[in-house]
């Protein structure tokens, strides 16, 4: 072995021979020094390092501090290569594929070594990852000592990943975001239930309900037992049961609520209503009101009575739900007695 | 203005939510329009009519109070419909938590 390993991963070294080497020489070193990485395959890297007889030119990593850990971690292959003669210095050549060290380093994740496979590792990919690898390892944390910078990289790492997640993310952006109709019908919003998921409200569903609520417990229902009518309590008691009836007629829309035509999302075209070769409509889902709804053809909405009865619950719900509104002048002291 | 907020809030999903429908229905634009207009002219008919209503003597003030316990009726009925509904399963949802908290925050601090 020897010079081969050295001109592969670019590094002028100078092969010298540790105790390390005789003791690995039965995994297949010396014969193939392509699959020298098998030694210490499977082994978590600090079970690696405490096992290692011999930790290198002693610099890299005796090292004690917090990054003491990912240190080891980056220089695992450094010290196999130690073991094998080689400089600690020289980069491991991982195999393609892997994730990149650095960059797991720089996010603090815990990082398992894989064995190198042997197998390709010495293609000209890997040849040039393994350059590129050793230039960022000896930018990032090839001094051992730079630990501010490591930390800024950090920082800068974070700064990008929150950027992405800001940009990504469905749920950060929710209630900026226009909702969608798809070109097949399905509704995909953000502010009404998102449909991929059924059931799942977004920030504003929830901040109303609470508000709603919130409202009612606390200033709306003391202001209008205050009043003093003996039937104020059956009127409110009648409000809630005629919404609960309202809702049977408009299917729930009046929430926002679609979130039925989740489980419709056959998209073959044979199931689609206005297709000419149209099948009777099928079962699933006939029982939910949305979808007797949805299911009828747009020339009979004014011919039919469900969409007359979406439209009067619709009406009669806004027409109620304005009245509060009335006493926005009222003094304070008639407010809350 | 927490109420104002409330129902805005909830009045955006419902209009949505129609127009969704009636654009799966295929709709034509004026049906479309005019369904949304209509229920979107609904509310500020009714603040109207409370209004008017207030304005007048004591005669009308038991009808004014009568509908105003309706509407609160439907609202305490509106909210837990969409508290109870958004529960996932009785998951623990920390967006759910937040945003019903917050409003309950905004309801007692703000007034009505």
């Amino acid at each position: 072995m020897g010079s081969g390993v050295y001109s592969n991963i670019g590094v002028d070294a100078v092969p010298t021979r540790t105790p390390c080497m005789e003791n690995r020489r039965d995994l297949g070193a010396g014969r193939h020094p392509e699959r020298s990485m098998l030694g210490i395959a499977d082994q978590t890297v600090g079970d690696a390092c405490s096992a290692l007889p011999i930790s290198g030119n002693g610099g890299l990593c005796q090292n004690s501090g917090p990054l003491r850990q990912r240190v080891q971690f980056c220089f695992l292959p450094c010290q196999q290569s130690l073991c094998l003669g080689m400089d600690p210095r020289a980069y491991f050549v991982p195999p393609m594929g892997q994730h990149r060290l650095v960059d797991r380093i720089a996010l603090g994740k815990p990082h398992r070594l894989v064995a190198n496979q042997g197998r390709g590792a010495f293609s000209i990919g890997h040849r040039l990852w393994g350059l590129a690898r050793l230039v960022d390892c000896w930018n990032f944390v090839g001094d051992i000592s730079s630990f501010a910078e490591a930390r800024c990289r950090i920082f800068h790492r974070s700064l990008i990943s929150s950027a992405q997640t800001l940009t990504f993310a469905p749920h950060a952006l929710d209630w900026f975001r226009a909702p969608v109709l798809r070109p097949d019908g399905r509704y995909h919003g953000q502010i009404i239930p998102r449909l991929h998921e059924p059931g799942s409200f977004s920030m504003a569903a929830y901040l109303c309900g609470g508000l709603l609520f919130s409202t009612a417990i606390l200033h709306l229902v003391p202001e209008v037992l205050a009043y003093g009518h003996r039937t104020e309590n059956l009127w409110l008691l009648s409000g809630f049961f005629l919404q609960f009836i309202l809702e049977k007629f408009s299917a729930g829309i009046e929430h926002g609520h679609l979130h039925h035509e989740a489980q419709h999302q056959c998209d073959h075209p044979l199931h689609d209503e206005n297709h000419p070769h149209n099948h009777p409509p099928k079962d699933h889902g006939a029982t939910e009101p949305i979808h007797r709804l949805t299911r009828q053809k747009s020339v009979l909405w004014l011919k039919n009575a469900r969409s007359w009865g979406l439209m009067i619950s619709l009406s009669i719900h806004g027409l109620i739900e304005g009245i509060p509104y009335r006493d926005l002048k009222i003094p304070v002291a008639l407010r809350y007695p | 203005m927490p109420l104002l907020l409330g129902i805005v809030l909830h009045k955006a999903p419902t209009t949505f939510a129609l127009a969704a429908l009636l654009l799966r229905q295929k709709a034509s634009p004026l049906m479309l329009w005019g369904a949304v207009l209509w229920v979107a002219c609904c509310t500020p008919l009714g603040l109207w009519i409370g209004h008017s209503l207030g304005q007048t003597g004591q005669d009308n003030q038991e009808i004014l109070h009568a509908l105003m316990a309706l509407a609160i009726g439907s609202f305490l009925q509106i909210a837990s419909t969409i508290l109870f509904e958004s529960s996932n399963n009785h998951k623990f949802n920390w967006l759910q938590m937040f945003g019903a908290l917050l409003g309950a925050y905004l309801a007692y601090f703000m007034g009505h």
